[in-house]
């Protein structure tokens, strides 16, 4: 049984909980966030041959990444960078919050997650910002928490960068 | 490092052309100059090394120096040579054993013993200490109330026993990676519950990180202690791995130290392993042994000496012992019994038996034999109950048979048997009457088949005695005598007289009955001088004749009385007497 620290990062209100909360069996109440700023969740998830535990941190936040205390991305084997489609400022704090992960940690598994698909209406992100993003060579999956869409997807993109090539079936 | 090369890839060649071709040996000196010349001694040292390498036994020589540094050095850097030597050591150990295994076990000896006794004792302790704390809880009123509490506030009993009686169980023990917060392992003590350890792992170090940051300590302050109520989580932080225990009741300060030493074995153990985890948790499959020596508990009554467990064992030795002495000692009564029994003239035991409560004896009894009971009354029974069943039977002892003879034959004292086998001997004097009896009865008794009673003598005392007893009578009638008034026949104040007289005269017929002989009792009056003649015969006829009526109205038997003339023999008295005569 491999066990994987992973996180959600992105600006405040992008959808971050409420993606895990889509996603993972529960054991800590939501209040945990706001008192001790940090809730952690499981997810048992399948590669291939591989079983494998996510250990899945929500960090709560303000709007301001370089509150993200250092302490919580240590040991950090992946990440999911959030982006609300309707926010133009969510995608600048994606792109700040990926370039401090990497000065810090370096090299880890990744995805990038556009949320909110269900408001693409309103989405003021273009097609030039999603091409800067598909070119640091990371996943990008769109997805809605509101309507369960590309969840299951989204955290499947970082499990198989986990998991060791050679046991992947 | 240039020449050297050359030199090793040259000395091939040469030898096969020193072999092929004696002639060529002028080049290789040539060579050989050369290298001189251009290493000096150095090539000689070289050469020598080489030598040394090549040679076995002075390389064993070199190495030998230095194996033991070697070997020390190593054990310092790390692991590895346990673990290479070890497959080495436990082959030579058990072919050490198929050799000769008694000179393993003599070096062993001195250590096998004290640590077999250590452990046996060990057991011991545990099994007592055991048995006295479940004593101690289903005896207790203490028992009670947690049973109570338990149905007051819903818990199991166990858990309410444990809440009571602990001073601390530790009940979970963590390994957490330290940077991730990834649960390494985890044990749990028997009865505690765990949820999700891998949710808790991680939220344990999220909460040392939140606490370390929301109170600005450096980052070396480590959290050493989590409080709650009952609640305790101890934490020790290695520099990779967090060993955190959770400890119900009052947290020990030892704990700290065992977790220290926990933790350092661990990452001495599983140093490569920590250093490079990558999320693969089956390496630390082998600190589990070390994480459930963490799992402690302590019970409040364990430091007591186990006085109800020995009062129990006590018990149970005094009752098995006083047990064992009450059946010795019945046995003991129930022989001694039956030695009586045996004993004693005129028993025979039959047989006896083990009675849920004593013993039963089957005996049987002669009637001249003394009683069984009265024969064991002297004997203790201590409680134990006997019973003696009996059954009658004839003894032919000869002390039997002689009083079998004496009570059957009542002889008087003038009389003596004797029982020579198995005739009677009867010796002395004894009515003619008895001996009759003697003949008829005698050869009726057990064990009696012929009477001898050429020494008795007959004497027929009854005869005697009837004609003493006779003459006794007769006198007594004799004697008597009443009187009349003056001139009168009338019979006054008569009757005590009358009834004695018809008292000795009925008794007088039996007893001359007796004899073979007829009394008969002649009534004679009498008259005083006072009036004539034939007034006075005739006055003496009818006086006679009213006292032999007034006799017969007595019951007096006609037959025995008879009035004769009166005689003037007595001419004073105005009396009637009487006279016996026996035909
Ligand atoms: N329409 C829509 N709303 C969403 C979606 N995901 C989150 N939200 C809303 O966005 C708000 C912030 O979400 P939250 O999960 O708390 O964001 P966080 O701060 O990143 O954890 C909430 O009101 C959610 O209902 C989505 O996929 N679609
Ligand atoms: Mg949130």
């Amino acid at each position: 049984m491999l066990q994987k620290k992973i996180c959600l990062l992105g600006a405040f209100s992008v959808g971050k909980t409420s993606l895990i909360q889509r996603y993972v069996n529960k054991l800590f109440s939501e209040k945990y966030l706001t008192t001790v700023g940090v809730k952690i969740d499981k997810k048992p998830i399948i590669v291939g041959s591989t079983s494998l535990n996510l250990m899945v941190w929500d960090i709560a936040g303000e709007d301001d990444f370089t509150n993200i205390r250092s302490a919580h991305l240590r040991g950090l084997s992946g990440y999911i960078v959030v982006i609300d489609g309707t926010r133009q400022n969510s995608f600048n704090v994606a792109l700040a919050l990926h370039e401090r992960i990497k000065t810090e940690l370096g090299e880890v598994a990744a995805v990038f997650a556009l949320n909110k698909c269900d408001l693409k209406e309103h989405w003021v992100i273009n097609h030039e910002q999603i091409r800067t993003l598909a070119q640091l060579g990371y996943p990008i999956i769109e997805t809605s928490a509101k309507l369960d869409q590309g969840v299951e997807e989204m955290f499947m993109g970082l499990a198989r960068q986990l998991v060791p090539e050679n046991s992947e079936a | 490092m240039l020449v050297s090369a050359v030199v090793d890839s040259e000395n091939p060649i040469q030898q096969t052309s020193k072999q092929q071709d004696p002639a060529a040996a002028e080049p290789l000196d040539a060579l050989e100059q050369l290298r001189v010349l251009l290493l000096g001694a150095e090539y000689q040292t070289l050469s020598d090394l080489r030598q040394q390498l090549l040679d076995r036994e002075r390389y064993s020589l070199h190495v030998a120096e230095v194996i033991s540094e070697a070997l020390a050095l190593r054990a310092q850097q790390d692991s590895s040579l346990s673990e290479t030597l070890s497959p080495t050591i436990e082959a030579a150990v058990s072919r050490s054993v198929e050799n000769n295994p008694s000179r393993l076990a003599n070096a062993l000896y001195p250590v096998m013993g004290p640590a077999i006794r250590r452990s046996i004792q060990e057991v011991l302790q545990q099994a007592l200490e055991t048995f006295n704390y479940l004593l101690e809880q289903s005896l207790s009123l203490r028992s009670l109330f947690w049973r109570f509490d338990a149905w007051r506030t819903g818990r199991s009993y166990s858990e309410v026993v444990l809440l009571k009686t602990l001073v601390y169980q530790v009940e979970q023990v963590f390994l957490i990676h330290r940077e991730s917060g990834l649960l390494l392992q985890h044990v749990l003590s028997p009865q505690a519950i765990s949820k999700d350890p891998e949710l808790v792992s991680a939220m344990l170090t999220a909460i040392q990180d939140f606490i370390r940051d929301s109170f600005q300590v450096s980052n070396d302050n480590n959290l050493k202690t989590l409080q709650l109520d009952e609640l305790t989580v101890c934490f020790n932080q290695g520099p990779y791995a967090t060993v955190a225990a959770v400890v119900r009741g009052r947290s020990p300060a030892e704990l700290s130290t065992l977790l220290t030493e926990v933790n350092e074995q661990i990452h001495r153990q599983s140093f490569y392993f920590l250093k490079t985890f990558q999320g693969d948790t089956a390496a630390f499959k082998s600190c589990l042994p070390l994480l459930e020596r963490c799992l402690k508990t302590q019970l409040r009554s364990t430091k007591k000496f186990p006085w109800l467990a020995i009062l129990a064992l006590i018990t149970f030795t005094g009752a098995g012992l006083w047990w064992t002495y009450q059946y010795y000692q019945q046995k003991l009564i129930a022989t001694e019994v039956l030695a009586a029994l045996r004993a004693e003239p005129g028993l025979v035991v039959l047989g006896f038996e083990k009675t849920p409560d004593g013993y039963r004896y089957e005996i049987l009894q002669d009637p001249q034999a003394r009683e069984p009971a009265a024969v064991i009354q002297s004997i203790q029974s201590m409680g134990v109950a006997l019973k003696l069943n009996t059954k009658p039977y004839l003894s032919l002892e000869p002390d039997f048979v002689l009083a079998r003879a004496k009570q059957v034959l009542q002889p008087s004292e003038a009389v003596h048997l004797k029982l020579e086998g198995k005739i009677l001997k009867v010796e002395g004097q004894a009515s003619p009457h008895w001996a009759q009896n003697l003949m008829q009865l005698g050869r009726l008794i057990a064990g009696i088949d012929s009477i001898d009673q050429s020494k008795l003598q007959l004497v027929d005392t009854a005869a005697e005695q009837t004609a003493k007893n006779l003459q006794t009578l007769v006198t007594q009638i004799e004697a008597l005598s009443f009187n009349f008034s003056s001139g009168s026949s009338l019979l006054e104040n008569a009757q005590a007289h009358a009834q004695q007289l018809a008292v000795l005269s009925l008794d007088l017929l039996k007893t001359a009955r007796l004899a073979g002989k007829m009394p008969q009792i002649s009534i004679s009056g009498a008259a005083d001088e006072t009036g004539s003649e034939a007034t006075n015969g005739r006055l003496a006829k009818e006086r006679a004749l009213a006292m032999r009526d007034y006799l017969l109205e007595q019951g007096v038997p006609a037959a025995l009385i008879a009035v004769p003339k009166p005689d003037a023999g007595r001419r004073d008295e105005r009396s009637i007497h009487y006279q016996v005569d026996l035909f």
